[in-house]
């Protein structure tokens, strides 16, 4: 029977082609933007969880500032990201504190440098990050050199670079500037390195480190005459399942050293992760449910035309009721059209997103991550669309009295 | 044993001063094999007789007994049910459906027993065949003569092998031609054992009945039986006194007092 009103429902969608596609488009936007609005929040997460699971999740970061309030069990509740933008009390006696503890791998301070960099290619650079660090900082990194190496311990003060791809690209025009020198606050810098590009995410949350410049922790304290204050410790645990306690211990020293004031922020790689996620959940279903009203009138243009499709055909339901159909199978038959309608304009959707998904993909920097459970969801809301909507013009076809439908012309 | 019994059957429309009363008080019996012709003027009832004995609508008074069992008092699903297991309706403007090819159509009211799509297919095909329609089974109907259309309505009435045939006004759309197809068919369909209960104005028509029954005013005025190829007196039957007059004189006599 669902088989014969499916076969019944398709040969009235297709008598009537121009009205169905009408009808359809408002299914076929609202499920085209619902999806692309999830698969987008989707994709941008994803790329917010692999830069910063790049890094590692045996990392921790310390930051001046108490920029996070957390409630009992440590989940962030809260938010401050001014407080970062004060005066950094972190400082060198803290890196020698922190390495002391056990368990720990690697402890590396950044310094930021505001510099301008000039080269041949190009006069007073500004779009790099300059960051002075430790030799540790290769080992916090992790990351593939595609020419050279990091600086060791050996020449922390020397006037050495490791610089990221971009600035690579920007700076020298070329992909390995080994060897070549750039000139930074008046110093001469021979570039050591350069890194592989790192991942990165339209959002760039944390750092992109494709646009950093690196350069020893001492010889960024010389050029700057010892003004610039750490932003920033990078600390890596030899053992990432006691990451937590490794947390705790840190907390601890530091406080001793900071005279019982928590003037910083100690965060988990996870946390970014948790953090981002949480906003961006948010922020998706937010969307999404602004894409689900044109769902909405999607459904109410569906109920429409399914009225008009009802009046049109009392003389049909007359006869059918006459040869025996009950009002139930009368109900089945109009609501199995709206399903029908409706799915059809659910599967099309989808389709579409596909395509805008690559499309964007391929003409931005997002990646659109188009998930089976986004494509079930959207499917499965047009189908109860077409339930939900098609309800009432069943319900008053269902209802005829068969001798009036008969007399209708 | 009589198929179709009516006992005190009547209907009412209206509430108050709008009230109609479409049948008043009908007493009918029509045993199997009959072929009846219901006439009379507008406005007679005939229509209403029509739709209570084939279940598309509800006594508003009385007994209606088809195959015995009382089916006045149904609920709209199982009027439905009867309908399409022991009704057969054949109508002036075919309706046939317009988007569905001629064995579909035919086949449609099996689908609603719930019988699966080839079998249904299957028996309309055999059915079309019989009324030798089977080259126009995958036609739609808008590509068929009038007389072709309602022999394929013919077919679907006949499909669930129906008790009775309620045919009305079935050559009211049709030329002469077309008009003696179509009777003929009817004629065979009877002589094969079937009771047909036909609608018409048309009086040369109950040249094919076996029995005429003339309405007035929603109560049957007359009911003879006709031999072969006999056609009915329209103006003896109306002129004629009503059968049930007594009945209806002692009614109204109640009514005075």
């Amino acid at each position: 029977m669902i088989y014969t009103n499916v076969k019944m429902a398709l040969a009235s969608i297709r008598s009537s082609k121009v009205r169905s596609a009408l009808t359809m488009l408002g299914i076929i936007i609202g499920v085209m933007s619902v999806v692309v609005t999830v698969s987008l929040g989707e994709g941008v997460k994803n790329q917010v969880v692999k830069q910063v699971n790049q890094l590692g999740s045996d990392i921790i970061v310390v930051r001046p500032g108490k920029t996070i309030e957390r409630d009992a069990n440590g989940k962030i509740t809260k938010f401050n990201v001014v407080a970062s933008f004060g005066a950094s009390t972190i400082t060198e006696q803290d890196v020698i504190n922190v390495k002391k503890i056990n368990g720990i791998e690697a402890v590396a301070p950044s310094s930021l440098i505001t510099a301008a960099i000039s080269t041949p290619e190009i006069e007073n650079y500004a779009g790099a990050l300059v960051i002075a660090t430790t030799s540790d900082m290769g080992e916090i990194l992790n990351h593939k050199l595609d020419y050279g190496d990091f600086f060791t311990d050996d020449t922390s003060r020397k006037l050495e670079a490791i610089i990221g791809s971009n600035v690579a690209a920007s700076v020298f025009n070329q992909r390995d500037p080994i060897g070549r020198v750039m000139t930074l606050r008046g110093q001469e810098f021979v570039v050591r390195g350069i890194y592989a590009p790192f991942p990165t995410n339209p959002l760039n949350v944390g750092q992109n480190y494709n646009d950093a410049v690196f350069i020893p922790f001492e010889t960024g304290k010389r050029i700057t005459d010892g003004t610039t204050e750490i932003r920033e410790l990078s600390i890596k645990a030899s053992d990432p399942t006691k990451l937590d306690e490794l947390v705790t211990e840190v907390n601890k020293t530091l406080l001793a050293s900071h005279g019982g004031q928590e003037d910083y922020t100690i965060l988990k790689q996870s946390e970014f992760v948790d953090a981002t996620n949480q906003v961006f959940s948010v922020l998706t279903t937010f969307v999404a449910a602004i894409a689900g009203i044109s769902l909405l009138v999607g459904g109410i243009g569906i109920m429409n035309i399914m009225l008009v499709s009802v009046s049109e055909r009392t003389k049909e339901i007359g006869v059918r009721k006459a040869i025996g159909a009950t009002n139930k199978q009368i109900l089945g038959q109009f609501l199995i059209e709206a399903v029908v309608l409706s799915a059809m304009g659910g599967i099309i959707g989808v389709i579409l997103s596909a395509i805008a998904a690559y499309i964007i993909k391929m003409t931005t920097e997002l990646t659109p991550s188009l998930s089976f459970k986004t494509i079930a969801l959207a499917t499965s809301i047009a189908v109860i669309v077409g339930v939900v909507f098609g309800m009432a013009p069943a319900i008053k076809a269902a209802r005829k009295d068969p001798i009036q439908a008969l007399r209708h012309e | 044993m009589p198929i179709i019994e009516l006992e005190n059957v009547s209907k009412v429309f209206g509430f108050g001063d709008a009230t109609t009363v479409a049948l008043d008080d009908v007493n009918l019996s029509v045993e199997k094999g009959e072929f009846i012709a219901i006439m009379g003027p507008s406005g007679s009832g005939k229509s209403t007789l029509m739709n209570v004995i084939g279940l598309l609508d509800r006594p508003s008074q009385g007994v209606y007994k088809l195959d015995t069992r009382n089916v006045s008092r149904l609920r709209s699903a199982a009027r439905a049910k009867v309908r399409r297991d022991k009704i057969g309706f054949i109508f002036q403007s075919f309706n046939l459906l317009p988007r569905m090819t001629v064995l579909e159509n035919v086949a449609l009211p099996l689908a609603y027993k719930g019988i699966t799509n080839v079998r249904r297919l299957h028996r309309a095909s055999e059915i079309l065949d019989k009324i030798g329609l089977k080259t126009r089974e995958y036609y739609y109907p808008r590509q068929l003569s009038g007389g072709q259309l309602q022999r394929v309505a013919i077919a679907r009435a006949l499909i669930n092998k129906p008790s009775i045939l309620i045919a009305d006004e079935p050559t009211g759309n049709l030329d002469s031609a077309s008009n003696k197809v179509v009777m003929n068919l009817l004629k065979d369909i009877h002589k094969g054992g079937n009771t047909i209960i036909m609608v018409t104005h048309n009086v040369e028509l109950t040249a094919y009945a076996s029995r005429v029954v003339y309405m007035i005013d929603g109560h049957i005025h007359q009911d003879k039986p006709l031999r072969e190829n006999e056609t009915a007196d329209i103006f003896k039957l109306h002129n004629a006194p009503s059968i049930d007059k007594t009945k209806r004189g002692q009614k109204k006599k109640k009514a005075k007092k």
